[in-house]
């Protein structure tokens, strides 16, 4: 098996994360995987980061995307909306990383981890 | 904001210890395991049981919350991890003695002191606060005997946060689907011969306010055969117009208020029901009115609200009071901190005096999660909370080791209890505890099938 089918090589792109320590991290990531999936199997290993192993429960999944790649999405869902609620940080370009999928469009995009860190306390 | 120690590893490792095996405690556990080569955590746990709140406190039908389990279990298989369990710092432990022990201390206790209704009556047979009530059906050892009588028809239930409808969802919920989960057994029994059909929440101040999400309400209003009740009223102009602004920051209660609209506008409709969850707002609990001990109602002040700001709410006395006729009380009204050693640690207006989680830099004692910040937010603020603390933490233990000098971390505290009889449970314990758990629920094709009594986990530490 040596050899690469353009069709698999197409199958990945190229992203990148900052984390929350406003760290740059490249990652290989598959077309149609989540971000968390990217995550994982990059072994990005972020402190906290999909700690209900992308069941809509948790939130700190939470990713902040550009404005272009967020308009191209479709509308969250109302599970994802409901979990947003909750998460720290948000913004008008929130995303859950469990639930966005990896589009071709998306090679050489930026995700940001959120680093406000007490934004969501206190009703 | 960080420093990194790679270069200069020193000597020794430092020695950290974590009071309290939550989310918090396992949180920060791993920051600091993944930010520092060599430091040593030890987490010392009251109950010989890990956890906290993922375990007595989320509910048995929000299984998915707790699959932050998996990541913490990680976190305990490292070589550079000692989970001591069964051990109250404070009662048997001192706070001297861990900071003479230890580079740094984490207090990752929670919030352990339960708010009370303050009114007259209280007492009386059949109330309830949301800890004993929460720890009951989840299977908490001190409240396995709680004489809860679900023969009566209405439930009270004083809060309208997240706990509260925890509550409310557990008494509304068509039974058979707890029965797979890890609710105690005997709770859920007693839950499907429950006669309760009317559940009542009752918020102190306005819809704005409430502490909960549009999700958790749309649990149990979705749910088949319930029908609800909200009144119209709450919902003025001012309210209205709160909602049309765009407002990221608010975003989370406007989609809650809007959602209760949309219920208090179908309320009348829906005569069909089996049961029903009225949510009452402005209503402040005055007394309790028993009959044979027995509570028979409650009789709640109402309010009303200045109608200029509803975000600010000013609740004004109306003199009115409202009789409810309740069965069975349940207060969920919030959670106090409450420091483990008042002497030694700084405390004012009910909260831990701090800095980014530093209490004292001298000693190296810090706090995180519920103790620090009072019994609000949910998993995600717990985790960021221990990303703050554990960033203070490992920026001070450059100067705390040099200062303190090589410590022996739990060595000397292990000899003591060995010595004294006190059975520990390490984390080998708690995973023989854990399998046997697992493996009793399988048989009830359960999730889990919890242990009930401290006794009984001890005696896994020997076998
Ligand atoms: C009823 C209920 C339902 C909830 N449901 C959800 C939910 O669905 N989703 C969600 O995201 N969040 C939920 N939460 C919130 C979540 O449980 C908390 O955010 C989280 O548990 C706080 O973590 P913590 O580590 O600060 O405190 P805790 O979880 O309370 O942990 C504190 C630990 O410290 C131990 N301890 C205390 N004192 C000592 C001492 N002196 N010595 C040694 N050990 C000690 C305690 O035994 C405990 O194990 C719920 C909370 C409650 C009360
Ligand atoms: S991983 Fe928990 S919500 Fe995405």
């Amino acid at each position: 098996n040596f050899h690469f089918s353009p069709e698999l090589k197409n199958n990945k792109v190229n992203i990148k994360f900052v984390d929350r320590y406003g760290k740059l991290h490249e990652a290989k990531a598959t077309v149609g995987d989540t971000l968390l999936d990217v995550v994982i199997d990059n072994d990005l290993n972020f402190e906290s980061y999909g700690v209900c192993e992308g069941t809509i429960s948790c939130s700190t999944c939470h990713v902040i995307l550009d404005q272009a790649t967020f308009d191209k999405l479709e509308e969250p869902l109302m599970d994802e909306y409901d979990m947003l609620d909750l998460a720290c940080g948000l913004t008008d370009t929130s995303r859950l990383g469990c639930q966005v999928h990896v589009t071709r469009e998306m090679e050489g995009v930026t995700f940001t981890l959120p680093i406000e860190i007490t934004d969501a306390r206190g009703v | 904001l960080f420093r990194f120690y790679v270069n200069d590893v020193p000597n020794d490792s430092p020695k950290v210890c974590v009071v309290g095996s939550g989310p918090s405690g396992f949180s920060i556990t791993q920051t600091l395991l993944k930010n520092h080569p060599s430091l040593l955590v030890d987490m010392y746990e009251k109950l010989p049981v890990p956890f906290g709140l993922v375990r007595y406190g989320v509910a048995p039908d929000h299984q998915d919350v707790k699959n932050c389990i998996n990541g913490y279990n990680k976190t305990a298989e490292s070589h550079r991890f000692s989970f001591y369990g069964n051990i109250e710092v404070g009662k048997d432990v001192s706070l001297d003695m861990l900071w003479l022990q230890y580079h740094a201390v984490i207090l990752c206790t929670g919030a352990q002191k339960e708010r009370n209704l303050n009114i007259p009556g209280q007492k009386s047979k059949n109330i309830f606060t949301s800890k004993q009530f929460v720890g009951w059906y989840n299977g908490l050892p001190e409240y396995q005997k709680l004489d809860i009588d679900l023969s009566g028809g209405n439930a009270v239930i004083v809060g309208v946060g997240n706990v509260a409808l925890d509550v409310a969802r557990m008494l509304l919920k068509p039974q058979g689907l707890l029965k797979e989960t890890d609710i105690a057994t005997e709770a859920h029994e007693k839950l499907l011969q429950s006669n309760i059909k009317n559940v009542f929440l009752i918020g102190r101040r306005g819809p704005l306010q409430m502490a909960c999400t549009r999700k958790e309400l749309s649990e149990i209003t979705d749910l088949p055969h319930i029908s609800t009740s909200i009144d119209e009223e709450h919902f003025g102009k001012a309210v209205q117009d709160a909602l049309k602004k765009k407002d990221l920051k608010r975003r989370k209660q406007q989609r809650l208020v809007s959602y209760l609209l949309k219920m208090a506008k179908m309320s009348k409709s829906n005569v069909s029901a089996d049961s029903n969850l009225s949510v009452l707002f402005l209503r402040a609990p005055l007394e309790i009115i028993t009959n044979n001990k027995l509570v028979k109602s409650i009789k709640f002040l109402k309010y009303r609200m200045k109608d200029d700001n509803p975000y600010e709410a000013k609740p004004i006395s109306t003199e009115e009071v409202e009789e409810i006729s309740c069965d069975l009380l349940v207060s969920c009204i919030g959670y106090d901190n409450e420091p483990i050693d008042s002497a030694k640690i700084p405390f004012k207006n009910g909260k831990i005096v701090q800095a980014n989680g530093r209490i004292l830099d001298d000693e190296g004692l810090y706090a995180c999660g519920w103790c620090n910040h009072g019994a609000k937010g949910v998993l995600a603020d717990s985790s960021n909370d221990s990303m703050l603390t554990g960033s203070t933490v490992l920026s001070d233990l450059q100067f705390l080791f040099a200062k303190k000098g090589n410590l022996s971390g739990s060595r000397q505290i292990i000899t003591h209890f060995k010595n004294s009889g006190k059975s520990i449970v390490k984390w080998n314990d708690w995973k023989k505890i854990d399998h046997f758990e697992v493996t009793s629920g399988k048989k009830m094709n359960k999730i889990r099938e919890k242990v009930l009594s401290y006794d009984e986990m001890i005696s896994f530490v020997r076998s």
